[in-house]
């Protein structure tokens, strides 16, 4: 099939204990580039072995964090292979890759940052959907603007984007950390529609993640 | 001399039997068994004999000697509540750091195509 991205955009997946899903991932996206950059962030199974079907695999000896992985994979693809943009997907199918292509031509309209939105009434359980929702109100409380769906982790951003953004938050609170940065440093920002998609409830972010996603904004609001 | 007194006195042995131990397996070196046994001796005196703080009390205006305690290690305890917040984050840092750099290092590169 056809590589629609261009080969300026890399597509970063972090990894954290994902054999199961990682396959399927690499395969559906390999449809659209081969510029696929997988960080495995110390995992235990067998993610690092079937990560070695993209393109560029990065090991973290030990699990940082969703955030420190996503670091390092954004200072490879920005400092070393020259990108112009990344692409962040997760490792558990939960992101759609048919939709890579609406992410690019986001930042072919020159916007810094791309976020992917879900549908939060569709599929969503309750819990998730209430934390979301409130990340997203207390954001526009706190700094001023509405960022959606702040959780989801499919995101597109330049390199002056990435520059900007310089998040510190090693874990989850990466995206809310983003999401505040972005208002904070008043990125030029667009959303395209992503699918509601879950594989698998007892991972990704929890409630508990959720409040200390609300902790940090507290941290974010008195040190910014 | 109370029941409280004679706990107190059994719990900083017991801290001391443990800083021992550490100074025996060299986790703590001879200074820092030093100043921990000389830390939990002060506190088997003052618990002993609890009328040697009375002056400094009375000059801070608690009404007992035990209200001066109580201060005194929500005080200390606060300073190493805070000092070991800061070593532990300034560590992470450091070990974050260190494992992105390895990672970088030793980065899987595609495999050039031999035709």
């Amino acid at each position: 099939m056809a590589q629609t991205l261009s080969s300026d955009i890399y597509v970063i997946i972090p990894a954290y204990n994902e054999a199961n899903y990682l396959p399927t991932v690499l395969s559906k996206v390999a449809n659209y580039t081969r510029q696929i950059i997988v960080v495995d962030d110390g995992s235990s199974d067998a993610t690092n072995q079937v990560a070695s079907a993209a393109k560029y695999v990065v090991t973290h000896r030990l699990n940082l964090g969703k955030g420190a992985a996503l670091k390092t994979g954004c200072e490879l693809a920005f400092n070393q292979l020259n990108a112009r943009a990344v692409i962040l997907m997760d490792a558990d199918d939960q992101h759609n890759p048919q939709e890579l292509e609406s992410f690019q031509l986001a930042l072919n309209q020159n916007y810094e940052l791309v976020l992917g939105v879900r549908d939060l009434d569709v599929k969503m359980p309750w819990s998730k959907r209430q934390g979301n929702v409130m990340a997203s109100q207390l954001v526009k409380v706190l700094f001023g603007a509405y960022i959606p769906d702040i959780p989801s982790g499919y995101k597109a951003l330049t390199k002056k984007a990435y520059q900007q953004l310089d998040w510190t938050a090693t874990d989850y609170g990466v995206e809310l950390e983003i999401a505040v940065k972005t208002v904070k440093h008043q990125l030029r920002f667009c959303t395209v529609p992503i699918q509601t998609i879950y594989h698998d409830l007892s991972k990704g972010m929890t409630v508990l993640d959720t409040i200390a996603m609300l902790q940090q904004l507290v941290r974010l609001k008195l040190s910014l | 001399m109370t029941i409280f007194q004679i706990l107190a006195a059994i719990f900083a042995l017991s801290m001391m039997y443990v800083v021992s131990i550490h100074g025996k397996k060299k986790t703590l070196s001879p200074t820092e068994v030093g100043f921990w046994l000389s830390l939990w001796t002060l506190f088997i005196v003052i618990a002993l004999f609890p009328n040697l703080l009375m002056g400094i009390s009375q000059a801070l205006l608690f009404n007992r000697v035990f209200d001066l305690l109580v201060v005194a290690a929500l005080m200390i305890l606060t300073i190493l509540v805070f000092a070991s917040y800061f070593r532990s984050r300034e560590s992470h840092k450091r070990v974050e750091r260190l494992v992105r750099q390895l990672a970088l290092d030793e980065k899987k590169m595609p495999r050039k195509s031999l035709s």
